[in-house]
């Protein structure tokens, strides 16, 4: 048998010409465009450069456009139309009534110790529960592994809503005075400091994105190849100097990757401020919300919007300048890649697993119970009287609402629940493969100007708040020459497909990197097409990171509102719907709907599981 | 060299977005021949020609109430014209019309909108719609109601928990023990020095709630600037005497108010929360929230816990506030008569009974629209709320808005 390795033909179309004659200048240029598309890498930095710029910088220098044009209601400025750089000066500057001080920068300092509590409570829960189910052998790992991630399922209000109506209690002031969970339980009263305010949003926002965490940080270190630990440990080296020189280096990117997802989310969450900010609690969302609904003050949104942007922005570059240093951070070799698990010795094990079965139990299991109970409740917050009507009964439930009928035969509901499903479905389709290939084409040119270029692109929508993304394109589709794409759902495929891109080019990518270029090379040896390495070789060995590619953004997308709501009609997708039913009070029905986004993603979820192995806790990055 | 290159770039971006999303803008303040043509016609000649107009297609509308719809599927069914409404919250509404309107689309053609200081800024004063006042009921409704045309009010009430529960003696506490908590606007202001000062009184932010900002604004208004110093010199037997840190009484009721306010995030939550709370739990939220409560007794969501100081005797200053939904014709109106017919219709008595019928809160501006039995009529309250004015809204929004940031969060 002949072992020796034969080496593709030269491709005639690539291979420059033999003669002697010196090439021409244009000659050479074509040779060098030739050889650059040979490799299917470029091509696919080339085709997103010029996709991502048009979608993804037409927002962004929309947003700066608006940060120095006068709007209709900022008349007093000059020429409605003209260019001002007053609004830059009345958030960073003006000391009339102490404005700015009392608009942006103590709602900013406030933001920025909230999000970077929130980072540290993600990392130590998630990363901490990440090391104990893919390097100890605890118990209970399949079962916490599901359930851990349930939270990030939930609308962060969720966590909110739940914590605030656990802890309430008599002794608040005024209408705030009400019996909470635990107070109905030990009689005992926690203080205000501790139901509302700056540490309880930071504790639930920390709670609700520490599957982040979990997922990026547990991915490298389930597939991380245990002979660098045993090496270490074969020279005699302690665990912790182990955890500090080889473990944490190697988990670094998911860390800062966790940190730029959980700071960008929480600086710009705004629903767990709203709701937990009962003291007076003031955040740089919650103004920047309230710039953008009236019409005084909207170049003043925007300037503080663009500043957000520029916040995260810095922890992206920083990211950059970490993942793109010369280190590698191959997790995935081709090599052995068994993994040696810490032995916990038997009192500390069962203390550890108590206390994990115990969080995931009160913050992930015990709020979608109540969403369930709420729905069938007789009147809302009384647990004593149960009843199916807010699901079964054919009368109106709400006077208010047309159509208001049980969730089992409300048609508005379930129209609205199969235009979610597909534009989560499209979304994530879209989505998902974009990651994939950016990730590839990243990962293969990494360090090379347009690989940066299409990275940070591909994050960037994260990154800009959904409220100015959607409003350019709505003021897009509004424009003559897009008016077919006003209030159509191929507007919100679109729209959904860039913003939740990030995830999965942040999962393809992580993925694309810990994969070692010689399980690709072996393929191209032997003469294997660029598609098929992609399905046959790299796909199904990163499965797993890149099925959570289009996993997150389905998540993101079915409980979705802000992004959607401006871009077409308020019953076309089911979040909007729960809004409604929201806003006139009608908790049951609202708490239903819920249950039914949450227990769609957990089927699919479910269900992509048992099919290909794959699910969202199996992590994004391997 | 290349920072010159980066610049010419970054403007180059910047001109071609302006022209990309840039205003057209679609309307002028000229009011439509169309709409002047139908204030002439009755509602049965208006709905003659809307027929015509609409055909079998299909009339566009905009609202954040639901009510809205309600009146649209009877206003179909009585007539024929088929309507395609948008419901959604304010914020959005105007950002759509805003957008659509801007760049001369064509994206409705009666709207309902609320927040006097958007439609007067956004929409009146860019031209993008105009007020349509139906021949039929220009005698049943109030002049100051024409113009912007409005269709119906709502009230933002102070009220109270009047039982004497304590937070434990949910056993034997009753409804009704607590009378006459409140009877002037200052007891809600000041300190807790102040005899007879109320804390903690619960409202939702004017960050937060649009309508409630545009109440605060017209506070500074010369109208409640006397009221609000009759008040003061009732609540503490002399005259008030202006500080430099106030341009008015006003921006001191403000500022005190929102010193002792605490913030929520659902007027219907709050309602619920005053209802089932402890003795003197005060909220000030719309009166329409208390159709959730029921009668289930003391500590619980029940009607009786409630009482409204504006409806139990005279409060010094005022009992609270209203705001309108305006019922506007777009400028670029596809079809103005159908839209026309659609505005008269609700504010018709017959439309007003389809949509919001006889429910406290709920005020038609047709004066023999139906009112709740439990509540008193519209001309009732604006003696004693503070009326929401648009015009003088939309001029002083940006100082007030700017002055309360100070006293709204920590």
């Amino acid at each position: 048998m002949d072992n020796s390795l034969t080496l593709p033909k030269d491709n005639p179309e690539t291979t420059p010409p033999s003669n002697d004659k010196p090439l021409t200048r244009w000659q050479k240029i074509w040779n060098a465009i030739k050889t650059y598309f040979s490799k299917p890498a470029n091509i696919i930095l080339v085709i997103f450069a010029v996709l991502l710029s048009i979608t993804v910088v037409l927002p962004l220098a929309y947003l700066l456009f608006n940060t120095f044009q006068i709007h209709p209601g900022e008349g007093s400025l000059g020429k409605i139309g003209s260019l001002t750089a007053m609004h830059w000066f009345r958030v960073l500057f003006d000391a009339e009534y102490d404005y700015s001080v009392n608009l942006f920068w103590k709602p900013l300092g406030n933001s920025i110790g909230m999000s970077l509590i929130a980072c540290l409570i993600a990392i130590i829960i998630g990363g901490g529960i990440a090391y104990l189910i893919t390097r100890t052998n605890l118990p209970f790992k399949k079962f916490i592994s599901t359930v851990f991630v349930f939270p990030y399922i939930m609308p962060s209000w969720s966590i909110a809503m739940f914590w605030e109506n656990f802890f309430k209690n008599t002794s608040l002031p005024g209408i705030q005075a009400q019996t909470g969970l635990f107070q109905a339980m030990t009689t005992l009263s926690v203080p205000s400091g501790f139901v509302y305010g700056f540490w309880p949003c930071a504790i639930c926002l920390g709670i609700h994105y520490a599957p982040f965490a979990y997922i990026l940080i547990g991915g490298i270190l389930r597939n991380m190849d245990a002979n660098l630990e045993e090496a270490a440990t074969i020279l005699k080296a302690s665990r912790l100097k182990i955890m500090r020189k080889i473990t944490l280096p190697i988990v670094l990117p998911a860390l800062i990757s966790t940190v730029l997802l959980v700071f960008a989310s929480s600086i710009s969450s705004y629903t767990v401020p709203m709701f937990l900010g009962k003291d007076g609690f003031m955040t740089i969302s919650l103004k920047m919300r309230a710039l953008f609904t009236k019409s005084q003050t909207m170049g003043q949104g925007y300037v503080v919007a663009t500043i957000l942007m520029l916040f995260s922005f810095g922890i992206l570059m920083l990211n950059q300048f970490i993942t793109n240093s010369r280190r590698s951070f191959t997790t995935v070799t081709g090599k052995s890649g068994q993994v040696s698990l810490v032995r916990i010795k038997k009192p500390a094990r069962i203390i550890l697993t108590i206390v994990v079965l115990f969080y995931v139990g009160f913050f992930a299991i015990f709020p979608l119970v109540s969403f369930a109970l709420e729905s069938f409740l007789a009147t809302s917050g009384d647990y004593s009287k149960f009843t199916t009507y807010y699901w079964t009964t054919t009368d109106e439930t709400n006077p208010y609402i047309t159509g208001s009928v049980g969730i089992l035969h409300n048609a508005t509901i379930w129209n609205a629940y199969l235009n979610s499903l597909l534009i989560s479905l499209a979304c994530a389709l879209i989505a998902g493969t974009f990651g994939i290939l950016i990730g590839y084409a990243v990962a293969r040119t990494r360090g090379k100007h347009l690989s940066n270029y299409v990275s940070n692109m591909a994050f960037l929508p994260y990154l800009i708040p959904a409220m100015s993304f959607s409003t350019i394109y709505l003021a897009v589709s509004s424009a003559k020459a897009f008016s077919f794409l006003y209030q159509s759902i191929f507007l919100l495929i679109l729209v959904g497909s860039i913003k939740f891109t990030p995830f999965a080019s942040r999962s393809g990518t992580n993925a694309m990197l810990q994969l070692s270029g010689e399980i690709e090379e072996a393929a191209i040896i032997v003469g294997v097409p660029w598609w098929k390495r992609m399905t046959r070789v790299l796909f199904p060995i990163q499965k797993s990171s890149f099925i959570s590619g289009y996993l997150l953004p389905f998540i993101s997308c079915m409980r979705e509102l802000t992004l959607f709501v401006l871009l077409t009609d308020s019953s076309l997708i089911l979040t909007a719907v729960l809004q409604n039913y929201e806003t006139y009070d009608c908790t049951q029905i609202s708490n239903g709907i819920n249950l039914i986004i949450i227990a769609s993603v957990l089927i699919i979820n479910l269900v992509t599981n048992k099919v290909t192995g794959a699910s969202i806790d199996k992590g994004v990055g391997g | 060299m290349k920072a010159k290159k980066t610049i010419l770039a970054v403007g180059a971006l910047l001109l071609a977005t302006a022209a990309m999303t840039g205003c057209e803008n679609g309307g002028t303040n000229d009011k439509p021949a169309a709409i002047k043509d139908a204030e002439t016609l009755t509602y049965a000649q208006l709905v003659e020609k809307a027929k015509e107009e609409v055909g079998n297609n299909e009339v566009l509308t905009f609202g954040n109430s639901s009510q809205l719809e309600k009146a649209l599927a009877k206003f179909t069914a009585d007539t024929g014209i088929k309507v395609k409404n948008t419901k959604d919250g304010d914020a959005n509404i105007y950002t759509k019309l805003t957008e659509g309107f801007s760049n001369g689309k064509y994206i409705a053609d009666m709207v309902l909108l609320q927040d006097g200081n958007r439609l007067q800024t956004d929409m009146i004063n860019q031209g993008y719609v105009h007020s349509f006042n139906p021949l039929d009921l220009k005698d049943k409704i109030a002049a100051d109601d024409k113009e912007p045309s409005a269709a119906v009010y709502l009230n933002k009430v102070f009220m109270y928990n009047n039982t004497n529960y304590d937070g434990k003696n949910g056993e034997t506490a009753v409804a009704g023990s607590l009378k006459n908590y409140m009877t002037n606007v200052w007891q809600v202001a000041g300190t807790d020095k102040d005899e007879g000062h109320i804390a903690n009184v619960s409202f939702k932010n004017p960050s937060n709630e649009n309508v409630n900002a545009n109440f605060l604004v017209m506070l500074t208004s010369d109208t409640w600037v006397t009221k609000l110093e009759a008040a003061y010199k009732d609540f503490y037997g002399k005259d008030y005497v202006a500080e430099a840190k106030y341009k008015n009484i006003g921006y001191k009721w403000i500022a005190e108010f929102l010193t002792n306010h605490l913030p929520h995030d659902s007027d219907g939550t709050a309602c619920k929360n005053a209802a089932k709370g402890v003795q003197g739990s005060m909220a000030l939220v719309n009166l329409n929230k208390n159709k959730d409560l029921k009668d289930t007794g003391v500590a619980k969501e029940d009607k009786a816990n409630l009482s409204y100081p504006a409806m139990e005797g005279e409060v010094k200053g005022f009992g609270g506030f209203c705001y309108k939904m305006y019922a506007m014709i777009a400028h670029n109106a596809k079809y103005p008569y159908a839209a026309c017919a659609i505005a008269n219709y609700i504010t018709s008595a017959a439309g007003y009974e389809a949509a919001w019928g006889a429910k406290d809160g709920y005020y038609s501006v047709n004066k023999d629209a139906p009112i709740a039995k439990t509540d008193k009529e519209l001309s009732w309250w604006k003696d004693r709320l503070v009326i929401e004015d648009p015009s003088y809204v939309a001029s002083n929004f940006e100082d007030v808005f700017r002055f309360i940031q100070q006293y709204e969060g920590k």
